[in-house]
């Protein structure tokens, strides 16, 4: 064990494509690995290291799969009386020799005294060539651990997979490369400190470090989305008129220039986060059916996301204020579906601008028979709502979304009828109030208001952040949610 | 003669579909057992027409680098050709261009690149001088080499291994064509090396052209040398234009000692001392001698290779293995499986335990039963590492349903000696079970391969897969892409010949 009281090490080995690399980008979280259903894509043993500030934590090496487990056994047995580490031995013999390339490129951290994490697909049964790499496995006595990655649903052949492992393997793990949220990355990586004593320290620390750096995350993820929903309540945009210009023609390129403006502080902040949660190479496919999908200023997107009709009504109730708020014109447009960019819509809009508590375009006019058109901060009370729904899903998207795998289309469930999709609607009354209430005192004049109630709002994203990462099984299935 | 496409996987059926109409009835089905050129050439004629174009040679590979490299020696000849020559013209008023310069880069070397070719090419043919050697061929050979590594090390090893394979699978082809008949693959390359040379030529001859009639140039001759004067220089010229002075004659065909005065630089004197007509009078004589030294040798050299060429590939040896293979090729049956789909109630008293198991998805669709399966008995191998090995009996009525004539089962492997073979007859085929869901590791196919080299002539290997097993039944479809795996691999790493099948369809 020469290197085994620095830095922990594992080599992730295993057949081929049975999901070795998948494991390792998930554990990671590095997309740049190149995963395939062909099988021998990885052909060099590579290192993917854990750093905190340039400073190695964990090392996971991706290994190439066993391309002759019989042979290789064998000789093996062969020359089991020598001293040396069979690995080292085998890495020795056939290092020349390009037909056992892969064998060789996988032995050579074993001989170096790398931990092992032996993964096997779970889902299907368990072969010669099997036992075979266990038995070579076992014979290095370098601390190993199997990890079954349970590849397709069936589970008839888990049972025969787990007892044979347990009898080679100091530990044995069920760990699934693509649907393992957070708490399960750290339960493994929790384990691997099982796997040999000198690492435990180091495993501790890590784990530690890697706790922080998901709470900084979802901290971070909450400043981007309070950041984003400030500024879209805030927003405002201008147009002149010239002399003789058809005002209604500018008003609807007013409307289309705001929601445009609008989409596009969304997208940044969707690019933030994805950069947050290390998403850098995959461009992210959305199950086809998935609301996150559809447009913002679509009429589903307004139907499926934010409050109902009557969780608004008991927000604004709360604030006594219900001043003004005429929700029965709100919602009768809304129901229009105003807020499609298509050409009936826009036509419609006319209807949105005069309604009283809507963002309303005004004129005022200048000299010389110009005028200056604005419209915003929009204040439809439902459109922060749509809006945090929204980026909710997003990031409920980017934390279960794993780096091993280019999309989530498998598992998308469809929900029928005029149920909400997103959150907020399932929130609490209190948390609902509480929103409502910062977004509320966000248009305030007072800066120092202002900057508390955004303050408000960040601390209490980032609490549904935290709820929401624990149970990423949860977060797929909101996210794949439909009409 | 060659057969012109080696490796494509309907060949051996097309190959023998035409034996049997064209050749079979008039002269037997027996199993000549060196194949006969009459028949082989009526093949290959029939093959051209078929795929218009196609030059005599062997493997696709070749076919296509020797064209990629045909249309690459072409423009780089041309290109080469006008690019130097022109750079040689660059003339501003200010300085004439010296003759002898160019009569020294464009026809001197060339000249004597020529007639070392010739001497090379004559002494191949005589068979005087190894075939390889040559400098022209080393140069390629060194070309190649070099572009081989290089796009092996930036493109080819980034490549998805999907895609590498099948590159490494063309490099490999490349590679045993060349050892098996690299001979007659000479002949090309160098007639098209030659081609190059008549290429440069034509680029030097058509800028020259072009210069004369659109630009003002200058031609002009200097010395440092007492010796030599313009009377020596005179002498050389019409020694020089004796191939073309009884046409063109003196102050046309090639300059006059007056011209070859008055064109002298001296380069105190500057250039505004010498006269127009003798400073131009110059470029007829370096057109010809660019024609006659440069271009008529490469094309006599080029016709004449051609010609080698032709004589070579006739000559081209019967008994080589690829003609063998053409040859087997026609006379074996051709095996044409294709499996019946996944039957649901012959599975039902094997899955009365697991009922749920079967349910989905594996319902024989009754429209796409492929009925046509042609009964070429089986011989019937399942490694023993694989899944639960049946009853020998019982696999024989397991089999059946799907269309596959189980003649016995093996129980050793085939891959250790040919011995279990001596049973086989020829046109019986090797049914080589393997599951599908399993990755065909390198081991895998070391075993195939050294068994599909012990197959007696005739024998076919066919691999047949199964898929995951469901209940007791290792009998289950094949997803269609394990089959796409299998396949690649076992075409592109072993041999076309080897068919691979799903043992059910799905
Ligand atoms: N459904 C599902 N597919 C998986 C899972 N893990 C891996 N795969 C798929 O299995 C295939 C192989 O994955 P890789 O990670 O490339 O496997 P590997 O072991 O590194 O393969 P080689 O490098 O070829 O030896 C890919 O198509 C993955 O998408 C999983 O948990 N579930
Ligand atoms: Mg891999």
């Amino acid at each position: 064990m020469m290197n085994a009281s620095e830095i922990p090490t594992f080599a992730v080995v295993g057949h081929p494509n049975e999901g070795k690399s998948s494991v390792v980008a998930t554990l990671t979280e590095d997309d740049s690995l190149r995963i395939s259903d062909f099988p021998g894509e990885t052909t060099v043993c590579s290192d993917y290291s854990v750093r905190v500030d340039d400073e190695i934590l964990i090392r996971f090496l991706d290994t190439p799969g066993f391309q002759h487990p019989q042979k290789t056994l064998e000789w093996m047995q062969q020359h089991s009386a020598q001293k040396r580490h069979p690995a080292h031995a085998f890495v020795e013999a056939f290092r020349e020799d390009p037909e056992h390339h892969h064998d060789v490129e996988l032995l050579i951290p074993l001989a170096a005294g790398a931990g092992i994490i032996y993964v096997v697909d779970g889902s299907r049964p368990m072969r010669k060539n099997d036992v075979c790499e266990m038995e070579i496995l076992r014979m290095t006595g370098n601390p190993r651990m199997a990890l079954i990655n349970p590849k397709e649903g069936d589970d008839s052949f888990l049972q025969t997979w787990k007892e044979n492992c347990a009898k080679s393997f100091n530990l044995t793990r069920i760990f699934n490369a693509h649907h393992a949220s957070f708490v399960e990355r750290m339960a493994l990586l929790e384990s691997l400190k099982r796997m040999h004593q000198d690492w435990e320290p180091a495993m501790l620390r890590a784990v530690g470090i890697f706790e922080r750096d998901w709470k900084k995350r979802v901290s971070d993820t909450a400043q981007i989305i309070s950041d984003c929903l400030v500024e879209a309540l805030e927003f405002q945009v201008e147009m002149f008129t010239a002399k003789g210009e058809d005002e209604t023609v500018l008003r609807s390129k007013l409307i289309a220039q705001y929601q445009l403006e609008i989409q596009s502080l969304e997208k940044r902040a969707h690019s933030l986060i994805r950069g947050v949660y290390r998403h850098r190479k995959f461009r992210p496919t959305l199950p086809e059916q998935s609301i996150l999908a559809e447009d913002l200023w679509s009429e589903r997107s307004w139907k499926m996301l934010g409050l109902s009709r009557r969780q608004v009504l008991m927000a604004a109730a709360v604030l006594g204020g219900g001043a003004g708020l005429k929700l029965d014109i709100l919602f009768a447009n809304l129901s229009f579906g105003m807020f499609t960019l298509s050409g009936a819509a826009l036509a419609l809009a006319g209807t949105w601008v005069k309604g009283e508590n809507m963002a309303r375009v005004e004129v005022k006019k200048l000299r010389l028979g110009r005028a200056i058109l604005t419209l915003g901060p929009n204040r439809n009370p439902q459109f922060p709502f749509v809006l945090i729904d929204r980026l909710l899903l997003f990031y409920q998207w980017m934390i279960c979304w794993s780096h091993a795998r280019p999309d989530v289309q498998e598992q998308i469930q469809s929900i029928e009828g005029e149920n909400k999709a997103g959150l907020s609607s399932s929130w609490t009354k209190k948390r609902r109030e509480l929103i409502y209430k910062c977004l509320k005192q966000i248009k305030h004049k007072k800066v120092e208001a202002k900057a508390a109630a955004s303050e408000k709002l960040k601390a209490e994203i980032e609490s549904i952040l935290c709820e929401l990462s624990t149970d990423t099984t949860a977060a797929l299935s909101s996210l794949c949610k439909e009409m | 003669m060659p057969p012109p496409s080696e490796n494509r996987g309907e060949s051996a059926q097309q190959a023998r579909h035409w034996f049997q109409q064209h050749v079979s009835d008039h002269s037997g089905e027996e199993h000549a057992e060196f194949p006969d050129p009459k028949v082989l050439k009526a093949w290959l004629k029939h093959q051209k027409k078929q795929h218009k174009g196609d030059t005599p040679l062997p493997g696709e590979s070749w076919q296509w680098l020797i064209g990629m490299l045909f249309w690459l020696l072409l423009f780089a000849g041309l290109l080469t050709g006008a690019g130097v020559t022109a750079s040689l013209l660059n003339y501003d008023g200010a300085q004439p261009v010296n003759v002898a310069i160019f009569l020294f880069l464009l026809v001197g070397i060339q000249f004597i690149w020529s007639f070392v070719s010739f001497i090379v090419i004559a002494g191949k043919g005589l068979q005087w001088i190894p075939l390889h050697a040559g400098f022209s061929l080393r140069l390629l050979q060194g070309l190649m080499h070099w572009a081989s590594t290089r796009l092996d090390r930036h493109l080819i090893s980034k490549l998805a291994t999907e895609k590498r394979m099948v590159w490494e699978s063309f490099w490999r082809h490349l590679r045993d064509d060349h050892a098996a008949s690299g001979k007659f693959l000479l002949w090309p390359i160098l007639t098209r090396i030659q081609m190059a040379g008549v290429m440069f030529n034509v680029g030097v001859i058509f800028t020259l052209m072009t210069s004369v009639v659109f630009r003002d140039l200058a031609f002009g001759w200097q010395t440092s040398m007492q010796q030599i004067n313009d009377g020596t220089v005179a002498t050389l010229v019409k020694a020089l234009s004796l191939p073309w002075n009884w046409i063109w004659g003196e102050g046309q065909g090639f300059p006059s000692r007056a011209q070859i005065e008055g064109s002298r630089i001296i380069l105190k004197d500057g250039i505004g001392a010498m006269q127009n007509p003798y400073l131009t009078s110059w470029w007829p004589f370096l057109m010809m001698a660019v024609t006659v030294y440069g271009f008529i040798p490469r094309v006599l050299l080029w016709l004449w290779l051609s010609v080698q060429e032709r004589r070579q590939v006739a000559l081209y040896p019967i008994q080589s293995p690829s003609c063998q293979k053409l040859w087997s090729r026609f006379h074996t049956r051709y095996l044409h499986v294709t499996t019946r789909p996944f039957d649901n109630h012959s599975q039902s008293k094997d899955n009365a335990s697991a009922p749920s198991l079967l349910a989905d998805n594996l319902a024989p669709t009754a429209g796409s039963a492929q009925s046509t399966v042609l009964d070429v008995p089986c011989w019937f191998y399942m490694d023993e590492g694989l899944g639960s090995p049946n009853e020998q009996s019982e696999i024989k009525s397991l089999l059946s349903p799907y269309g596959w004539q189980v003649k016995g089962v093996l129980d050793s492997s085939p891959s250790d000696d040919g011995s279990c073979f001596e049973r086989f007859c020829s046109g019986d085929c090797l049914l080589w079970v393997e599951e599908a869901w399993q990755p065909p590791i390198q081991e895998k196919m070391k075993r195939l391969k050294a068994s599909h080299g012990l197959l007696p002539p005739g024998v076919f290997l066919c691999v047949g897969l199964a898929g995951k097993p469901r209940g007791v039944s290792w009998l289950t479809p094949v997803r269609s892409r394990d089959l796409e795996i299998w396949q690649k691999f076992v075409h592109q790493n072993l041999s076309k010949e080897i068919q691979v099948r799903a043992l059910v369809a799905s």
